[in-house]
């Protein structure tokens, strides 16, 4: 191979660092996801959102949109809290966690991150409070079961597969061909 | 700025995997098309740069930018994502011709090796030739299109991420297809009449403004998802909808008829844009090539009636060796290929693939022009090869011959620590440098060492730095012994050691730990100041077999820079050595090595070379596993039993060694020694150990053996052929090795830092504070570790199949025996890769680290006395 100059050398780490610096971002959460419920209540209407779609045990996103009835202009002030309790549990497992826009990829809404420990119907409140007006928004939710492990890890095991069948492809094109 | 606005501009949702594929294929592209323009700068312009990445932007634009997390709220911002896939990345990625550069821009084993034969493939070219003709292009355009857009389906894709996903795939795959046509890129050469493209963009036109206008004036919302969403910026549903079809209608309407404009103004003027390509090209052709001058006014006869001269595309470029003997310019061919367009076919002999290829027609010179890029086998002299020792700073600090005392000087005074801490420190193996420095840090950083670069180890070695005192006292008389002039005592040693790590949990006791590095001093001082050479190094120290087996994989090799200067030498000091420097001990005669079996990067070969002819330069990983040569200091793999045997026990080894420290395995033992009613542990690791590093290997490779010699009908016996297989199975033990020893250090690194701030502490140091112990505590694992070591076991069982492969091909007298003989040591590596990922995929346990609860046992620790 020849040699880079330096300016194909700057170019290449330049083009490297950039992506070593895409690479290390958080994963993208709470984009929306399905809607779950609509409310309207003191002027407001919230919007609530949960991703992933369907929701599993593990990580559940649920993010919320707050915005004024009137004018359909998004309130930015309001401080959520999200909260999810088991149904199904006799011993009702309860996870909470305060909603931000720094979680959330779409900044019109806020977004916080919870962990579904069970599969089964879950119960969630919305706590929305905007200066002194406070509203509680109930919502449903069912959580299926995690798939197993390796499924989610299936590409990262199978990915030599592929790579192998392609190589027996391109040595049978190259075979066919001599 | 609205409040809306200012989340929009904010909203930028991170996809490393796009960006970093984005900036991958620029990367490509823009390599290719420097060289390509150093050679023809009027072809390949600034904006054919310009025009790609303006492609890459597009699709970043779309798919990676606030447009991507507010198109499931707005059906406009929707519809924007859609036209910037459809109608603004396909053609601006097919005028910058991107064929020859991004081929060009691949390094030459990929393109050569596996890129050159899907492009000569004609049954791919077949395909992609129909695919890109007008009267199915358009189809597919509009099918895709409209079937997208049907409500069902456009909710299925806002129903989720992967359908989301495989509707964008859709859209850009028909719409590359669709505009192929329209561009026709160099080097494309179409058949049909270019006034085709009048109805072509017209009626592709008026598809989509039927469709726009079905958003745009119906009077409800077609698609339900945005209807039920939240309203955004005030826009009602049906607002939002319109807005979207207007956005398809006006700027994709101007997107077809742009370029209908444009075609219709080059046909007017009554040349086809190929025509003009012709008649730029044509003077190069005569200029140039041999081919051109043959070339007749009426472009009716064959062209090229022998195989004419071959030609280098540029400097350094040559064509594959024995392959071909017919590599002419680009220019030339394409040139062919245009002038005898529709005509007679080339001749029969212009076979520029080196094979049997007749080439008949416009397509083929197509993939004909490609191939001088093609056949560039990448270059074998080793000037041209990255020289580790070449390297600003790092090179001048490697070629000073005090850096290794240095390194060994550092290493040593670490090993002494370890040494005082294990003896004297306490019994805890979180707690003491004895416990967390060797087992996590010191292998960790041993095998990623291995994987970047080479034997760095074995360079920083503490244990030979006293032999090299002593020897400065007094020289050792006696040669090794002829009869231990092999690896069989490495290899019950190493056997040994694996055993007895498991059997009395060396890294859970900082007091054995401490005495095995003495142990290690004292019995490397007492081989080497008996017996001359390294003979510790090369004949008995596990730790050296280890690296020299693994550094077979290694990307860095000691090795001569340009191999003329060491056939005129004939003082041949890299073996003999001079008078005040010594030459190699292991044995190695730097022109007759090959790979970095045996060699401790002592660099002894650099110093003492006086033609600074020898580099540490880079080499195919796993390069030469698959050759059989004579190798200096070791003979032929093929006739070495012994290293066969070395290389087996460290392969099943690695699994072993994993496995002993997951649960599922843990607790199956625990229940065949309550139903056998073997009361001891001991016995049970030992029998554990037995089947796993003696048994297993022996039944496995010797089935794997005998059946490679049935199916592959060959002539060498079933152990002769075990011992020359075995050399396949390196990558995978060594992946297995990776995956295990980066495991721990990923996850337990930080457990040095309370146990050195313990050790300073405990002589009195007070400078780094008190242990903070909590870094000491089990931690769980990042989810990239487990991926990072499935990736590694998956490279490494690639490189197993291809090693197994290419030595079964240098066996075999036919591709089928080849094949039957490859075929059992697949299967035994794909086992092995099985049982890799499930030994991975269990919890394992976090060794060397406090539990959870871990304050307590350190306050536990310190109340005893």
């Amino acid at each position: 191979m020849k040699p880079l100059s330096s300016q194909q050398r700057r170019i290449s780490a330049t083009l490297l660092a950039l992506t070593m610096i895409a690479c290390s971002g958080e994963v993208a959460r709470a984009d929306g996801g399905r809607l779950v419920r609509v409310e309207r209540m003191h002027g407001w209407i919230v919007s609530v959102f949960v991703a992933p779609d369907p929701s599993r045990v593990g990580p559940v996103d649920v993010s919320v949109l707050v915005q004024e009835e009137a004018s359909g202009s998004v309130i930015s002030d309001a401080e959520i809290a999200v909260t999810l309790t088991a149904a199904s549990d006799a011993k009702g497992a309860t996870t909470s966690a305060p909603a931000s826009r720094t979680q959330a990829t779409n900044k019109l809404l806020q977004s916080a991150l919870l962990t579904a420990s069970s599969a089964g119907d879950w119960q969630g409140t919305i706590d929305c409070r905007v200066g002194n007006a406070k509203a509680e928004i109930p919502f449903t939710l069912q959580i299926a079961a995690a798939p197993p492990a390796w499924t989610k890890l299936a590409p990262w095991i199978l990915w030599p597969l592929a790579a192998a069948a392609i190589f027996v492809v391109h040595r049978t094109l190259g075979r066919k061909r001599d | 700025m609205s409040p809306t606005l200012d989340a929009f501009v904010r909203s930028w949702p991170s996809e490393p995997w796009l960006v970093a594929s984005l900036l991958l294929s620029a990367l490509v592209y823009f390599r290719g098309w420097s060289i390509l323009r150093r050679r023809e700068p009027p072809r390949w312009n600034g904006w054919r740069l310009a025009s790609f990445l303006g492609g890459l932007t597009a699709i970043f634009l779309a798919l990676a930018s606030p447009l991507e997390p507010f198109a499931t709220l707005l059906l406009q911002i929707h519809m924007m994502q859609h036209l910037l896939l459809m109608m603004v990345a396909p053609p601006l990625i097919w005028l910058s011709a991107p064929l020859f550069p991004m081929v060009r821009g691949l390094p030459a084993p990929i393109r050569t090796v596996w890129v050159a034969p899907l492009l000569r493939s004609r049954r791919l070219r077949r395909l992609f030739s129909r695919l890109i003709h007008p009267l199915v292009a358009w189809p597919i355009y509009v099918g895709v299109t409209w079937f997208w857009h049907a409500p069902r389906f456009y909710e299925l894709a806002l129903s989720g991420e992967r359908w989301h996903f495989v509707e964008h795939t859709a859209f850009i795959a028909a719409a590359m297809l669709f505009w192929y046509p329209v561009v026709r890129p160099y080097p494309s050469r179409p058949t049909w009449s270019p006034w085709l493209l009048f109805p072509y963009l017209l009626l592709a036109d008026v598809q989509n403004t039927v469709l726009a206008a079905w958003l745009t004036f119906s009077s409800r919302v077609i698609y339900p998802h945005y209807e039920n969403g939240p309203r955004i910026a005030g826009l009602t549903a049906l607002d939002d909808q319109s807005a979207a079809g207007v956005i398809m209608w006006v700027p994709g309407s101007i997107a077809f008829l742009l370029p209908l404009f444009v075609v219709g103004l080059s046909l007017l003027r009554g040349k086809s844009a190929t025509d003009r390509r012709a008649s730029h090209l044509q003077p190069r052709v005569h200029a140039h090539s041999p081919i051109g001058a043959r070339v007749n006014s009426q472009g009716r006869q064959p062209l090229v009636s022998a195989p004419h001269k071959t030609m280098s595309p540029g400097r350094g470029d040559r064509s594959s060796a024995g392959v071909a003997n017919t590599v002419a310019p680009v220019g030339a061919f394409e040139s062919s290929a245009t002038l005898n367009q529709g005509h007679a076919p080339l001749a029969k002999d212009c076979r520029p693939f080196g094979v049997n290829t007749i080439i008949t027609g416009n397509r083929e010179s197509r993939v004909a022009a490609l191939l001088p890029i093609l056949n560039q086998s990448p270059p074998q002299q080793s000037t041209n090869r990255f020289d580790l020792l070449r390297v600003p700073f790092l090179g001048a600090l490697l070629r000073w011959r005090y850096f290794r005392p240095l390194l060994q000087t550092i290493v040593g005074l670490l090993a002494v620590a370890v040494i005082i801490d294990g003896l004297l420190g306490p019994q805890l193996s979180p707690l003491n440098l004895a416990g967390v420095l060797p087992w996590i840090h010191w292998r960790g950083l041993l095998i990623l060492g291995l994987l970047v670069a080479g034997n760095l180890f074995c360079m920083a070695c503490p244990f030979t730095l006293p032999r090299a005192i002593a020897r400065r006292l007094r020289q050792p008389t006696h040669n090794w012994p002829r009869v231990l002039r092999n690896k069989w005592l490495a290899v019950a040693l190493v056997a040994l050691f694996l055993w007895s790590y498991e059997a009395f949990a060396l890294w859970d006791s900082p007091w054995l730990t401490a005495w095995i590095a003495l142990a290690y001093f004292a019995i490397a001082l007492a081989v080497d100041s008996m017996f001359q050479g390294a003979a510790f190094c090369k004949y008995v120290c596990p730790i050296g077999q280890f690296n020299f087996v693994q550094s077979l994989v290694s990307p860095l090799e000691v090795t001569v820079r340009e191999p003329s200067v060491c056939t005129s030498c004939t003082t041949k000091e890299c073996i003999r050595g001079s008078a005040t420097l010594p030459g190699c001990e292991m044995g190695l005669y730097q022109p007759r090595k090959l790979g970095n079996f045996d060699c401790t990067f002592c660099l002894d070969c650099v110093h003492v070379c006086p033609h600074e002819n020898v580099g540490v330069l880079a080499v195919v990983p796993s390069g030469t596993l698959w050759n059989n040569p004579f190798r200096a200091g070791v003979g032929r793999f093929s006739g070495r039993p012994d290293i066969a045997a070395l290389v087996l026990l460290l392969v099943f080894g690695a699994f072993a060694n994993a496995a002993g420290m997951v649960a599922p395995v843990l607790n199956w033992q625990d229940r065949l020694r309550a139903t056998a009613g073997i009361a001891s542990p001991l016995a049970m690791t030992t029998l554990f150990y037995a089947m796993a590093i003696v048994a297993l290997p022996l039944i496995a490779v010797g089935s794997a053996a005998a059946l490679s010699r049935r199916w592959g009908r060959s002539s060498e016996s079933t152990p002769q052929l075990a011992v020359r297989y075995a050399f396949a199975l390196i990558p995978l033990g060594f992946a297995m090795w990776l995956a295990h020893y980066s495991f721990h250090f990923f996850t337990s690194w930080e457990a040095i830092i309370p146990a050195t701030q313990r050790f300073a502490s405990d002589l009195g140091v007070e400078l780094l504070g008190p242990p903070a112990w909590i870094c000491a505590c089990c931690r769980p694992a990042a989810d990239w570790v487990l991926r990072f070591e499935l990736l590694a076991l998956g490279v490494g069982l690639l490189a197993t199949l291809y090693a197994a492969l290419r030595i079964a091909e240098s066996q075999a007298a036919s591709a089928r025996q080849a094949i039957g003989a490859t075929i059992p040591w697949s299967l035994l590596a794909l086992a092995l890769y099985a049982g890799g990922t499930w030994i991975l995929l269990q919890p394992m346990e976090m060794r060397g680290t406090l539990p959870a609860d871990g304050g307590a046992v350190v306050a536990q620790n310190e109340a005893q006395p």
